[in-house]
């Protein structure tokens, strides 16, 4: 009963605060953590590490790409290897059949198209791409603003602290310039 | 080094003997023990072994310098000071090549009056493969870089205390030009002082190898140097992960370069497979010759290559250092891998090698040290930025 009617949890993506730049983003993203919430996302019109760190966003991308890289590693040389000393086993030049060095340019290159492709592919997914509709976009001056002056903090209503005043009221606390409900 | 203080624009200091006396005294402990024990031949081999391992950490930072003073960046304002002193330990170095006049004979069969007369190609290639053309082309190659190097020191200090943009323009198209010119002489200095220990064998990227060899010793004793004074008062402020990380990006970047032109030398042997190319490979791949060649392989460039990949390694002091010191030995490996097979048909390593490379490092600290304390450390108009970057990543 804590909630008025017309603030239904069901129909809430989450609460967004807006900031006037990346430093005041910062504080706020600091203060959101340490009131506990985990399901805390930011928008920014530019890169910021700062922001990262703040998020303590950890991703995951550089293990994909080495993976791909590895695999580009053992794939590219597994297939020379397998067609000039297993499959097709001819003499060239007195050289032994399983002639590394002469391996090598191939398996450099596939070791690094498989590493960029990985690198490519493994962030459309992880970032969940392509999504045709994303909730925050609900949210007009979002629209406005996201990618030009903008800085954001999103609160999502599943979080298990997420209370509707609370949250609104910690937001406001934080030095947001505003604070906006995000629909479904 | 630990009693380095940044000479803020103080008078020049005297050199400290203690080095010097050190590396005099092995020094001569080695000849008295090569002319008297091993054989004059076997020190004047030993000699080229210690003198090039230390004159190509100095040519290496005298590339380096030219680099920086082109393409800028906070790599090199903690790094410049130490290049542009280890530059100029090239004059004496120079000297120091003076007693190998007296025994090319028996380092290069060029220069051996009997072996030429039986080998109708070293006949054909006296024009240019004799000794007064040889030395006279060895003080050439110091007088450049040893002008370059002065020029340089000079220049840097104009640039950082705000040199108008005329005369900034006149000094990178200096660099520019000198650049070309250390691309030219290091890569005819590796063919004389390395690849004609083998007169017969010919490679045209062997200058490429030589020249990334000498950039990356010098870049891995810029890493440990900068390491070292990490806690001195110069240095407390200005470095700190950031910035190892950036030193550690660019020690992998130069053996990725390192090993690309190692690969094209071999590859293009190995494919091509004729024999006046292949016997020096021949020559470094057996005897157990070949255990050094995989070494390099996996120390000089898998190991460094996937410590430094990741930046947590590479920001992490400990683990800069160590790599460094790997390079720095395996800098050594390389040496005796390219010189010794000359000689020696079975892996083989003279107690001469060390105790040469040992006092002739002496030697070229005392003359480092010296030279490194003849301006400020870290260049007065780069600090607040660097301060800001270490204080901005706590």
């Amino acid at each position: 009963m804590a909630h008025p009617v017309e603030h239904n949890d069901e129909g809430l993506y989450g609460l967004m605060a807006e900031y006037a730049d990346a430093d005041g983003l910062v504080q706020g993203i600091k203060k959101i953590r340490q009131a506990g919430y985990k399901e805390v996302d930011a928008f920014t019109p530019q890169p910021e590490h700062a922001v990262n760190d703040a998020l303590g966003a950890k991703t995951i991308i550089p293990w994909i790409v080495l993976a791909g890289g590895v695999a580009g590693l053992l794939i590219g040389f597994g297939l020379q290897y397998w067609s000039s000393a297993i499959a097709y086993p001819l003499n060239v030049g007195g050289r032994p059949l399983n002639s590394w060095i002469s391996f090598l340019p191939v398996t450099f290159e596939m070791t690094v198209l498989l590493a960029g492709l990985s690198a490519v592919f493994g962030t459309l997914a992880l970032a969940g791409l392509p999504m045709p509709y994303h909730p925050v976009f609900n949210v007009p001056k979002f629209t406005e603003k996201n990618s030009r002056d903008g800085f954001f903090l999103l609160v999502k209503a599943e979080d298990p602290h997420f209370d509707y005043e609370q949250t609104q009221f910690l937001m406001s606390q934080s030095g947001a310039e505003g604070v906006y409900d995000v629909p479904k | 080094m630990s009693n380095q203080r940044p000479a803020r624009g103080a008078a020049p200091r005297r050199p400290s003997p203690l080095p010097f006396l050190i590396g005099a005294v092995i020094l001569i402990l080695a000849a008295l023990l090569g002319f008297f024990l091993m054989g004059p031949a076997q020190f004047f081999r030993s000699y080229l072994l210690g003198w090039l391992y230390w004159t190509g950490i100095g040519i290496g930072g005298l590339g380096l310098t030219a680099l920086h003073l082109l393409t800028g960046g906070q790599w090199g304002m903690v790094t410049r000071r130490i290049f542009e002193a280890a530059s100029r330990t090239l004059p004496l170095m120079g000297l120091l090549f003076i007693p190998l006049f007296f025994g090319l004979a028996s380092i290069y069969s060029w220069a051996d009056p009997a072996k030429v007369a039986g080998d109708a190609l070293l006949q054909h290639k006296e024009p240019y493969l004799n000794v007064p053309f040889f030395i006279g082309r060895t003080i050439l190659y110091f007088l450049v870089w040893t002008f370059i190097a002065y020029r340089f020191s000079q220049f840097s200090v104009q640039i950082e205390e705000g040199a108008p943009y005329e005369e900034v323009r006149r000094i990178k198209l200096f660099a520019a030009v000198s650049m070309v010119l250390l691309v030219i002489t290091v890569t005819f200095a590796g063919i004389d002082w390395l690849m004609t220990l083998e007169p017969h064998w010919f490679s045209s990227i062997f200058g490429g190898i030589i020249i990334m060899s000498f950039v990356l010793a010098a870049w891995a004793f810029g890493i440990l140097t900068v390491l070292r004074q990490r806690a001195t008062e110069a240095f407390r402020h200005v470095v700190g992960a950031p910035i190892f990380s950036d030193l550690g990006s660019l020690l992998m970047a130069f053996v990725m370069i390192w090993s690309y032109v190692q690969l094209s030398q071999l590859l293009i042997i190995w494919s091509a497979n004729i024999p006046e190319e292949a016997t020096w490979y021949l020559h470094r791949m057996k005897g157990g010759w070949q255990w050094i060649g995989w070494s390099l392989l996996v120390l000089h460039f898998a190991v460094p290559f996937v410590t430094m990949m990741s930046q947590t390694v590479r920001s992490n002091p400990r683990w800069l250092r160590l790599v460094a010191l790997l390079i720095m030995v395996m800098y050594f490996v390389h040496l005796v891998w390219q010189i010794v097979p000359t000689w020696h048909e079975s892996i083989t390593l003279s107690p001469l090698d060390l105790l040469i490379t040992i006092g002739m490092g002496a030697l070229w600290i005392g003359l480092f040290l010296w030279q490194y304390g003849q301006a400020k450390l870290i260049p007065p108009v780069a600090i607040p930025e660097l301060r800001q970057r270490i204080e901005h990543a706590h």
